[in-house]
């Protein structure tokens, strides 16, 4: 029997910046304060795709 | 970093707040994954240890907004079948409580399940209450000292104006070309307040079921005394009790009300005056806005995560509502904007203090 892999953190990084991605991105949201909102979701967005780089390159 | 989601006046569905939720769920579950890998990083030399803990961080702060949005969501109109799944809640949490005692009332509180259980137990109650008359206490209201003032700016200004401890009622007069302008403030409920306090707990249930209360009549006094006629500018701001109190006096109709501003007030309990400008600031994590159940749409309400983590009765405290005020006005929104300039008073004014004693027969 053989065991599933760990999960790549890269990979698993990447996705995670895809769904805060997604939700920056949604159409259908609620006003003044988006731009606050979506500011902090960007730098962790961003955060997410540079750690994913850093353990590419690193580890 | 503090959030803020403005809720009402805007254009929203709850839909829009669970596929965000959705997404944020997801994006915590990849990054849960990772933060368990990460665990044995610091064993791979300095940087990795950096990289470990630079998704640590990551983690929590993606596991912070989810949260927020989870929160908003509760404070938010829901579907009916959330809504009759929070009404199973609520029985069940009941015939546990009657089942097995209170204990397990409070196990439930402690789950975090008892904000839900309560809300619609409390928009129940108050639809079929019987209709009491409207309470026939006396109340006496006494002028302190008064003193000198300068307008209120912000609205972190007027929230720090609102009185605590025995003084419940702060009323500010300014004198323009235009005449005379008034700012009331209004105190909460004072939990540990005696019979003979107008703003003890019970002046809540007198407002909610009767449409009047103590308070209101203290409030009304009050304002008769400083000189608010029907026909000067009156704004009113009030935290908790003082909320409910300012939006009854706004929609009675009988005051010149520029806007009603409210911190931590349960404001289903009473009707918005919809022709006038509000403004309910409310935390998420605060337990008694949500006794006023689900949030309508007509006004504009913000809700804003505390600043400083706090929970339950913290999250209601007056103070704990400054810094989420302070948040409201260094956003740049055109509404709140416009309301400020339209509020806003000029010159020195005089403010006056009142405090009020119920007299008669307690209930």
């Amino acid at each position: 029997m053989a065991f599933p892999s760990f999960p790549d953190p890269a990979d698993e990084l990447d996705a995670l910046a895809v769904a805060l991605e997604w939700t920056l991105h949604r159409d259908d949201w609620w006003g003044p304060a988006r731009r606050a909102y979506d500011a902090e979701l960007t730098v962790l967005r961003d955060d997410a795709r540079q750690i994913a780089d850093e353990l590419r390159t690193t580890l | 970093m503090t959030l803020v989601f403005p809720v009402r006046d805007i254009t929203y569905s709850d839909d829009a707040l669970r596929g965000r939720l959705d997404d944020l769920t997801a994006a915590l579950g990849h990054g849960t994954t990772v933060a368990v890998s990460a665990a044995t990083w610091d064993h791979g030399g300095v940087h990795r240890a950096v990289l470990a803990a630079r998704v640590r961080k990551l983690v929590s702060e993606v596991a912070r907004v989810r949260d927020a949005v989870e929160s908003v969501l509760q404070t938010v109109p829901t579907t009916e079948s959330a809504r009759v799944t929070t009404l199973e809640g609520a029985i069940c949490a009941v015939a546990s409580a009657a089942l097995f005692g209170p204990f397990s009332m409070l196990a439930t509180a402690w789950s975090g399940e008892l904000l839900p259980t309560l809300r619609p137990l409390f928009t129940y109650a108050r639809e079929f209450a019987p209709q009491r008359p409207a309470t026939r206490d006396e109340v006496v209201v006494t002028a302190l000292p008064t003193t000198t003032s300068h307008p209120p700016r912000t609205l972190r200004d007027r929230i720090a104006r609102i009185p605590r401890g025995d003084t419940h009622i702060h009323i500010e007069r300014f004198n323009s070309s235009e005449g005379y302008r008034f700012e009331v403030f209004l105190s909460g409920t004072n939990f540990a307040g005696s019979l003979d306090d107008p703003w003890n707990a019970s002046s809540n249930i007198d407002l909610a079921v009767t449409g009047s209360s103590p308070a209101l009549q203290a409030v009304r006094a009050a304002m008769d005394d400083a000189g608010v006629t029907r026909h000067t500018p009156v704004v009113l701001t009030g935290h908790s009790q003082g909320g409910l109190i300012a939006l009854a006096l706004a929609e009675s109709g009988d005051f010149t009300v520029d806007a009603v501003i409210t911190v931590g007030t349960p404001v289903g309990v009473v009707p918005d005056a919809t022709a006038i400008p509000t403004v309910h600031i409310i935390h998420p994590e605060d337990p008694i806005p949500v006794l006023g159940g689900f949030i309508e749409r007509e006004s504009s309400t913000w809700v804003v995560p505390v600043a400083h983590g706090e929970r339950w009765f913290d999250a209601h405290h007056r103070e704990s509502y400054l810094p989420s005020a302070a948040a409201l006005d260094a956003i740049d929104d055109p509404r709140l904007r416009a309301l400020r300039a339209a509020i806003q008073s000029t010159g020195t004014g005089v403010a006056l203090d009142y405090r009020a004693i119920r007299t008669g027969d307690p209930p």
